[in-house]
């Protein structure tokens, strides 16, 4: 019963969080300046998310976070070149640094 | 549908039914025939074999000769003939040759033989005759009425000469198939419509007809995306219906009756799914109903590859049957509605050639894999052959296929008054979709670890699935490994609130226009909020700009996580810990948002904003609940406005002095 209770509000609480400003009234809007701020939110999100995985803060295997971090650059850069592309670029990307962490870690 | 039209459809559609009706008795009858006669499996085999020759062997050349001819009259001949053929059986039984084993046995292969040309023929002059039997709106309905009484002749057929058997001997059985074709027959003389439009040139040579037709079929972008897409479904679908015993003994434990539940409900998943092929038709297009009907499909074989359970197994093979018969009638009709009537046989006899190729090759690839992987993995084959049939869905959705009403519009149909609205919205739910299988695929393993440790931590596999398909996020799988580590239930759900407390943010970055959208419409879009689906579709808006389409992509993009965080869910509880890890694929997602983040940056500001916001996560990677993310987010926002004010008054005074300035984001 406690996990089911665990389950419902859980989804509650993820759901409810991320219905929180669709379930408003159309009337009401954000103020010019938040979302002003909030341009700001993809680019800090993404870096937020990704650079935790980048270097990783006990490092069992230092090759692996070398090699992880030099694949992320060439990504980054790949990502940067392509960026016309768009959308379509993306696989590309992730092909190219996950080849790159790949020959690494075969290499090292 | 005009009146006389409607009037010989119907005669016509029962004049079908009684024949179908006929032939189950003869596909119950003869193998049974043959295996009294020999009791030898090659024999057996061999009496399919020869059914698959004539179209093989003559399949295009009564293509043609069905163009040529007087189809009705054709049609008529061939069911005469059929009549004759099949009721030779038990007349030679009647005289005492069925005493003679050899020569029987050799009368009945050349029965199956000639029935199965006759068949071709018959096959292909029906495709032809339809056009000219409905309008072509109506086309769906009237295939979707023959395709329903066919299904429904196969699974009562067999039951019906079963019960004969008690009462009748074997070859009197085939009495019944000759004279329902006499009915057929009698059916067609009474239709007044004529089979052939008035578009006859001169006559030339027959193969300057096939090759025309081969070459009809090949330009024209639909009917070549149809042949080929229909090509790679027919080999790697043979597998599924081929091997079913094999899934339902090997990963169900089934008995007969037990096994028998997947043939029952396959076909009512046909009888019932056939008459909503028109209905759904009427509302949505054709490339809508088709790619969504195979979508729908793969998703139902993946869910049955994966499941463990025995009912709900049955229940996805009755629905995914279904599925593929609307598949099946959307691609028939169409190729009705764009082929000029004087080609309609030819198109009906490359798609008959390509379809008894393809599926010996699927058959026999389909065993080779199996044997080679391993029988205990065929559900697993069954889970890969439904993630192709989703990746060639999608795949053709960018060929003429995903735009199909525009051929359909050239070729004089009724216009279809919602595809100018409908179709861009599945393309952009398609390409939703389609930008984010790099980025779904590689959370499969991290999921998959959920479903491993959710179990483990006192989870039932039910509490698992519906925790994942409610929460829909990747914070459940920290979630289950707290609740392994012991830690009470509420503390789980303060966890999964502040992970998920970014995708309020999301929420908040697009209010301004979500407040628009009808209500289930912003509860859908916010149910798909994902790091993966927010970052494509920020993306796509930059590329083209903020429309209504972006929604879909959305969603089309949320579906797609969905599928692979259920599916991987499933995976990891059947599966278990032996997933492979050597790849490192959780590191792509890393490089996702590297890549967005990359993507995102647009100067000076955002370059420091994330700057903070990523040496934040780093730093606050030890706080409680997962907070460091949230809370870093807000550090790169801070950050970011702070530099932008700093930097705006030097970009004002830049620009006074008459220079260009590029301002900070």
């Amino acid at each position: 019963m406690a996990i089911w209770v665990m389950i419902g509000l859980a989804a509650l609480a993820s759901n409810g969080e991320r219905s929180l400003f669709g379930l408003l009234p159309a009337s009401w809007q954000l103020p010019q300046r938040v979302r002003d701020a909030l341009d700001f939110l993809p680019v800090s999100a993404f870096a937020a998310l990704a650079f935790p995985g980048l270097l990783p803060t006990a490092a069992p295997l230092p090759s692996l976070s070398a090699s992880k971090l030099l694949a992320a650059f060439v990504a980054a850069y790949v990502a940067w070149l392509s960026r016309g592309w768009g959308i379509k670029g993306l696989p590309f990307v992730l092909l190219v640094g996950m080849g790159v962490y790949w020959l690494d870690v075969w290499v090292s | 549908m005009t009146r006389a039209s409607s009037r010989d459809f119907w005669i016509f559609w029962a004049g079908e039914t009684v024949s179908n009706l006929g032939s189950s008795f003869t596909l119950f009858a003869l193998p049974l025939l043959i295996y009294q006669l020999t009791g030898s499996a090659v024999n057996l085999a061999l009496s399919m074999a020869v059914t698959t020759l004539p179209s093989l062997l003559f399949g295009l050349l009564i293509g043609a000769w069905v163009d040529r001819l007087d189809r009705k009259r054709l049609m008529l001949l061939t069911n005469l003939g059929s009549a004759l053929v099949i009721g030779s059986i038990p007349g030679l039984a009647a005289v005492g040759l069925e005493a003679h084993q050899s020569f029987f046995v050799a009368w009945l292969y050349g029965v199956s033989f000639v029935s199965a040309a006759l068949k071709i023929a018959f096959d292909a002059g029906e495709f032809a005759a339809l056009p000219s039997l409905v309008d072509k709106e109506k086309l769906v309905t009237a295939n979707s009425r023959l395709q329903a009484s066919y299904a429904a002749a196969q699974t009562l057929g067999p039951l019906l000469a079963g019960a004969a058997l008690f009462v009748l001997p074997l070859p009197t059985l085939f009495l019944v198939d000759a004279a329902s074709f006499l009915v057929s027959a009698g059916a067609l003389s009474v239709i007044r419509t004529r089979f052939n439009a008035e578009t006859r040139q001169e006559p030339q040579h027959l193969l300057q007809d096939i090759r025309e037709g081969l070459s009809y079929v090949w330009r024209q972008p639909v009917l070549r995306a149809i042949s080929t897409l229909a090509l790679v479904l027919n080999v790697v679908i043979t597998t599924t219906t081929a091997q079913l015993v094999l899934l339902a003994t090997v990963a169900y434990h089934t008995n007969g009756q037990q096994l028998s539940l997947f043939y029952v409900a396959g076909s009512l998943g046909i009888v019932l799914f056939a008459p909503l092929a028109g209905p759904l038709r009427r509302r949505w297009s054709f490339s809508q109903v088709a790619l969504g009907a195979l979508l729908l499909m793969g998703g139902l074989l993946l869910a049955l590859g994966l499941t463990p359970w025995y009912e709900l197994a049955v229940l996805l093979w009755g629905l995914s049957q279904g599925a593929e018969m609307v598949f099946n009638l959307q691609t028939r009709s169409l190729r009705q509605e764009i082929v000029p009537n004087a080609f309609l046989g030819r198109v009906m006899s490359v798609a008959q050639v390509l379809a008894y190729t393809s599926i010996p090759l699927g058959a026999v690839g389909g065993g080779l894999v199996i044997e080679w992987v391993g029988a205990a993995q065929i559900a697993r084959v069954f889970a890969a052959i439904g993630l192709l049939i989703i990746l060639g869905a999608l795949l053709f959705s960018r060929t003429a296929l995903g735009h199909a009403e525009r051929y359909h519009q050239e070729a004089g149909a009724r216009p279809d008054p919602r595809a100018s609205r409908w179709l861009p919205a599945l393309q952009a739910l398609l390409a939703g979709m389609w930008a984010t299988v790099p980025l779904a695929l590689p959370i499969i393993p991290y999921i998959a670890l959920y479903g491993v440790t959710a179990p483990a931590a006192g989870l039932s596999p039910l509490e698992t699935l519906v925790f994942s398909l409610l929460v829909f996020s990747g914070a459940i799988l920290p979630a289950a490994q707290a609740l392994q580590a012991g830690a009470p239930p509420l503390v789980v759900v303060g966890m999964i609130a502040v992970l998920n407390l970014r995708q309020m943010l999301y929420g908040a970055k697009l209010a301004p226009r979500l407040v628009r959208l009808r209500l289930r419409w912003r509860l859908l879009v916010c149910y798909c909020f994902t790091d993966e689906s927010f970052g494509v579709t920020m993306r796509r808006a930059e590329e083209h700009g903020w429309d209504w389409r972006c929604w879909l992509f959305l969603i089309g993009s949320g579906l797609m996580m969905w599928i692979a965080a259920q599916g991987a869910t499933v995976l990891g509880l059947v599966v278990g810990a032996q997933l492979p890890t050597s790849l490192a694929l959780d590191f792509m997602p890393t490089l996702a948002y590297l890549c967005f983040m990359v993507l995102s940056i647009k100067g000076v500001a955002s370059v420091l904003a994330a700057l903070a916001a990523g040496g934040a996560a780093k730093g606050f990677m030890g706080l409680p609940l997962g907070l460091g993310t949230p809370a870093a987010i807000l550090i790169g926002i801070t950050v970011g406005v702070i530099i932008q004010r700093v930097r705006r008054p030097y970009a004002l005074a830049w620009s006074k002095e008459g220079k260009v300035w590029q301002s900070g984001s």
